[in-house]
């Protein structure tokens, strides 16, 4: 009698268990589903198809890859109509209303951990360390430093190119390579000047994934997912000399992604794009890396602070060698530090915020920096300004930012 | 296109390291062309013409197919690693097991074998053809038919001469003395113009010695004894010989022998013996046949019977296209007569306007009396042989020895095994150009570039260091000693190269340690072979010290090297292929390696 109670008991258990993880896997694709939607009624149509094919991907169904494939080919083509898309958008939405997947539980789960890592070039006596981090999944640490400052040195270090004198590293990876070759093929590093890609951007691409053992019936979907949701349709009939050199590093990010990397290191992916090319890649990456079905680890490096801090969860600057945690030194930080680029002179400044406790001010040729002692208040400057009617170019308080660290 | 890039694409997505090794089109590619070299090997030897010549196993090499087949060799394997570098698994870090490291090797080696090794196709078109147009059994009927008629060919004069008579049988056991000053001018001997011919019976002793005066003959009967033949005493032959005329009875030649392919047009020399006095060792049961077949029909006198010997022979010599103005009707009367005496000389070839060698002139002088000689006026004076030839000779030919040409040629062919000779050098050759082809894939261009410098290196090295002990070398043995020094010292400096990727990768720096991978998995078999060499060169010095003389040295000594020949390139051979299966291993530990030690 215990018995069969015991076992109505567990078997009832089980079936609570997998209703709650159905409705919970529901609920998960749903609200990504009414974000979607959400998107599309403010007419962001461009953000709202990136992130249905995130979504896409996330289901992991073939039938659903060549529908979003489908549409993007229609809507690359001499055909597109917005009025149109927005219709078939909204088709495709319906018939995936009723996915579901199921969500890392992986997330924010511990992939590396740096402690005390140093290395020394002798050479011309440049020294880098101790390194001291954590990463986790879905996590994403942005590396600010001036040229030389041993950013690509850190990155290549963790990518396993480049040896390192003292500390250790590790990695935690949901399988454990079994040598260091099989640790090699999960650290996905993408220079800052990938190498040149020889034939068919395309085949390059099936290439990996054929390496990777995927399905040959799924090959083509997959790398044609990856090429639409870079935005290199146009381009992927192209050849590598033919690309732009935003464009190579968004094919290169694309062969990396097709690796299903957890760790994904980035060395100046920024550079040589522009302004609004950084925005769209910035957002993707933190599309990406955040997404709930397979989120990366990912550590990025670049000189564009701004555009970094906005979607790293962490940010570490790096002077000759030595890493500030921006996070930790920030809070011991209390000056009140303002960005200004105005025609005003140094003067001038000097004379309208002499009543705002100025401590310091710097110029660097291009912009003044400011600091205004603890407890100043924004409005305050401004109104300042706008008091002595001083005409602004740009102004941002970096009290928060690496950028402080930038200015001697 | 499409079927190509269907066939491409399936292949990229299923077997992605054929697809990149470009396995398919290469194998295609190249059995496009061996069929190619086939069909040319078949119509080389498709026009009966073309067997004509001396050795046509030999054709693809002087006929301009061996460059052919280099350019074409060269071109595919140009095109092959430039759309193969194209993409790089391994350099990429895409997964790669240690298998697969190794198959992508096989593969290099399959793809370059395959593709230079047209000299095989060429010469199996040519076995093809020889099999189709001329049938194991039409010639060897072409054979006999030719080796009946042979005696009518009345081209060379001294084969008509009595010193080669061999029936009856006893003959074959006599010797012919010839040289006019070891004549016994006091016992039966003939004369015939300045020529002297005297028979002896023969002496034969069976020694331990190598070198004896005096024999006219000898052969080694095993390692130590040799049996030597000497004359005895002169015989009276005349019963059987009644003139020294040279005449058709004493024809004892097999114009073409199948079972020796190695015979040629113009002898059968034998270093060891004179053929043409005495004939024990290479006048077999056919010679005897023949000889036997000759005096039964000249004894028939049958005119019909000899008419139909010529008709069939010219008959089956035009299936050949030997030319010849000789026909049944112009030929009979120029070699028949009651005495069969030669009365009729036929050339070799198409008489010639000017002065040129013929021959069918020549007519060795065995006597000594017959030596050229010159008037005041540096005028060639006629021997009275030249005077003889020169009245017997007509303006018909026959190109026999075109016949024998082909005769050789189409036994050869059809005998010969190209791969016995040839295979390990495609085979090693193969094995090196993968080896680079591969060092270069897996480690890049600077390590390529960096090893094949520091094989130079060594070997300049190496080489310097021989020089110097070969300076203060004294004698023989010390040059034993530093062959063995050498190839002591060469295997250390491999055994190091060897054990740094084994046993230190991780010590020692990338780019380094990259250059003893390369070296080690390039050079594996030759390290193996120095192992072989010592052991061998151990086994001889051992063997001096115990056996004083050559002789028994030759007897007794044996070592691992000559023991197993010529199979060691295959065993070396397969053992390269196994330590590089294993050495992939390394190779993968290797690239994981980061860089900057």
């Amino acid at each position: 009698m215990i018995k069969k109670f015991t076992k109505l008991f567990f078997k009832k258990k089980k079936q609570e268990n997998a209703y709650y993880c159905f409705t919970k896997n529901i609920n998960m694709a749903t609200t990504q589903l009414q974000y979607i939607n959400k998107h599309v009624q403010q007419n962001d149509l461009d953000i709202a198809f990136r992130k249905l094919i995130d979504f896409v991907r996330d289901t992991e169904d073939m039938s659903s890859f060549q529908k979003i494939i489908d549409l993007t080919d229609w809507k690359e083509s001499t055909h597109f109509s917005e009025k149109i898309f927005k219709i078939r958008f909204g088709q495709l939405l319906q018939e995936l209303n009723g996915f579901d997947y199921v969500a890392s539980a992986a997330k924010r789960k511990l992939m590396l951990e740096v402690t005390d890592i140093g290395k020394t070039y002798r050479r011309n006596n440049f020294s880098l360390g101790p390194i001291n981090l954590t990463l986790k999944k879905g996590e994403i640490i942005g590396l600010v430093g001036e040229n030389g400052n041993g950013k690509t040195t850190l990155l290549t270090i963790l990518a396993q190119e480049l040896s390192f004198d003292k500390g250790n590293l590790a990695y935690f990876f949901d399988d454990q390579p079994k040598d260091t070759f099989g640790l090699r093929t999960k650290l996905a590093y993408v220079p800052q000047r990938p190498n040149k890609w020889y034939g068919s951007l395309q085949d390059n691409l099936k290439f990996v994934l054929a390496n990777y053992k995927i399905p040959p019936e799924e090959i083509d979907l997959r790398v044609l997912l990856v090429i639409a949701r870079l935005g290199l349709w146009r381009y992927k009939d192209l050849n590598w000399n033919e690309l732009s050199s935003g464009y190579k590093m968004r094919f290169e990010l694309a062969r990396t992604l097709l690796r299903k990397p957890e760790i994904l290191l980035l060395d100046e992916p920024l550079a040589n794009l522009d302004i609004m090319a950084q925005q769209i890649i910035l957002e993707d990456l933190k599309l990406i890396s955040t997404s709930p079905k397979n989120p990366i680890a990912l550590i990025l490096s670049s000189q564009q602070l701004y555009e970094i801090e906005k979607i790293s969860d962490k940010v570490i600057f790096l002077q000759e060698g030595i890493m500030h945690n921006t996070e930790e030194k920030l809070e011991e930080e209390e000056q009140v530090v303002i960005e200004l680029d105005t025609q005003a002179s140094k003067e001038k400044l000097e004379q309208i915020f002499q009543d705002l406790s100025l401590e310091n001010i710097s110029f660097n040729g291009g912009v003044f920096v400011l600091y205004f002692k603890t407890g100043t208040q924004q409005a305050d400057i401004l109104l300042s300004l706008a008091t002595h009617k001083i005409t602004l170019l740009n102004f941002r308080d970096i009290s928060h930012s690496s950028r402080r660290y930038f200015d001697n | 296109m499409k079927p190509i890039n269907r066939i491409n694409q399936f292949l990229l997505k299923k077997y992605p390291l054929i697809w990149n090794t470009k396995l398919v089109w290469l194998l295609l590619a190249g059995l496009f062309f061996h069929l190619f070299f086939f069909g040319l090997g078949f119509l080389n030897l498709s026009n009966p013409i073309s067997l004509q010549k001396y050795n046509v196993v030999d054709d693809f090499f002087q006929n301009g197919a061996v460059l052919l087949n280099m350019f074409i060799s060269t071109i595919l394997i140009v095109g092959w690693l430039f759309f193969m570098f194209k993409n790089n698994s391994f350099k990429n870090f895409y997964p790669t097991s240690s298998s697969q490291l190794f198959r992508q090797f096989v593969f290099y080696f399959i793809i370059i074998i395959f593709n230079i090794t047209y000299y095989y196709s060429f010469f199996y078109g040519m076995k093809a053809s020889v099999n189709l147009n001329h049938p194991s059994l039409v010639v060897d009927t072409d054979i006999n038919i030719t080796n009946h008629a042979a005696p009518f060919f009345s081209q060379q004069l001294s084969q008509y001469e009595i010193n080669h008579r061999g029936y009856p049988l006893y003959f074959n056991d006599l010797y012919c003395e010839t040289h006019v000053e070891l004549i016994d001018f006091e016992k039966p001997h003939f004369k015939f113009l300045n020529e002297y011919y005297q028979f002896y019976t023969l002496k034969k002793i069976i020694s331990i010695a190598r070198y004896n005066d005096g024999y006219i003959s000898y052969d080694q009967i095993n390692d130590t004894t040799f049996l030597y033949i000497y004359k005895d005493t002169v015989i009276d032959v005349s019963a059987d010989i009644t003139t020294a005329v040279p005449s058709y009875y004493n024809f004892s030649e097999v114009f073409f022998d199948n079972i020796d392919i190695d015979q040629y047009a113009y002898s059968s020399y034998n270093s060891y013996t004179e053929p043409s006095n005495y004939r024990n060792f290479i006048y077999d049961s056919l010679t005897n046949e023949l000889t036997k077949f000759n005096h039964t029909l000249f004894a028939k006198k049958n005119p019909s019977e000899i008419k139909k010997i010529l008709n069939d022979f010219l008959q089956m010599a035009a299936k050949y296209k030997i030319a010849t103005n000789l026909t049944t009707e112009n030929w009979f009367p120029l070699i028949y007569s009651d005495s069969f005496l030669v009365k009729n000389l036929i050339r070799y070839e198409v008489p010639k306007t000017n002065d040129e060698y013929d021959l069918s002139l020549d007519w060795d002088g065995k006597s000594g009396l017959e030596d050229e000689s010159y008037d005041e006026n540096g005028n060639r004076i006629k021997t009275l042989k030249q005077e003889y030839l020169g009245n017997l000779r007509t303006d018909f030919y026959l190109e026999s020895n075109e016949l024998r040409f082909a005769f050789s040629n189409i036994q050869k062919v059809r005998k010969t095994n190209p791969f016995v000779d040839t295979i390990h050098f495609f085979m090693w050759f193969s094995f090196f150009l993968a080896a680079l082809v591969f060092v270069f894939r897996i480690s890049g261009l600077k390590s390529f570039i960096f090893s094949v410098l520091a094989v130079g290196i060594l070997c300049v090295l190496l080489a310097l260091i021989a020089l110097v002990f070969d300076y203060f070398s004294q004698s023989d043995f010390d040059n034993i000693k530093i062959e063995y020094l050498m190839v002591l010292l060469t295997w250390i400096v491999g055994t190091v190269i060897l054990a740094v990727p084994i046993f230190y990768l991780k010590k020692a720096n990338k780019i380094i340690s990259s250059i003893f991978i390369n070296i080690s998995l390039t050079f594996f078999a030759f390290y193996i072979f120095l192992i072989v060499a010592m052991i061998s060169m151990t086994q001889d010095y051992f063997c001096r010290l115990q056996y004083t003389t050559a002789e028994l040295r030759r007897a007794h000594c044996n070592n691992i090297g000559e023991d197993i020949g010529i199979y060691w390139s295959y065993i070396l051979f397969i053992g390269a292929f196994i330590f590089l299966y294993f050495f992939a291993g390394v190779i993968r530990k290797w690239r994981a390696l980061p860089e900057g030690k």
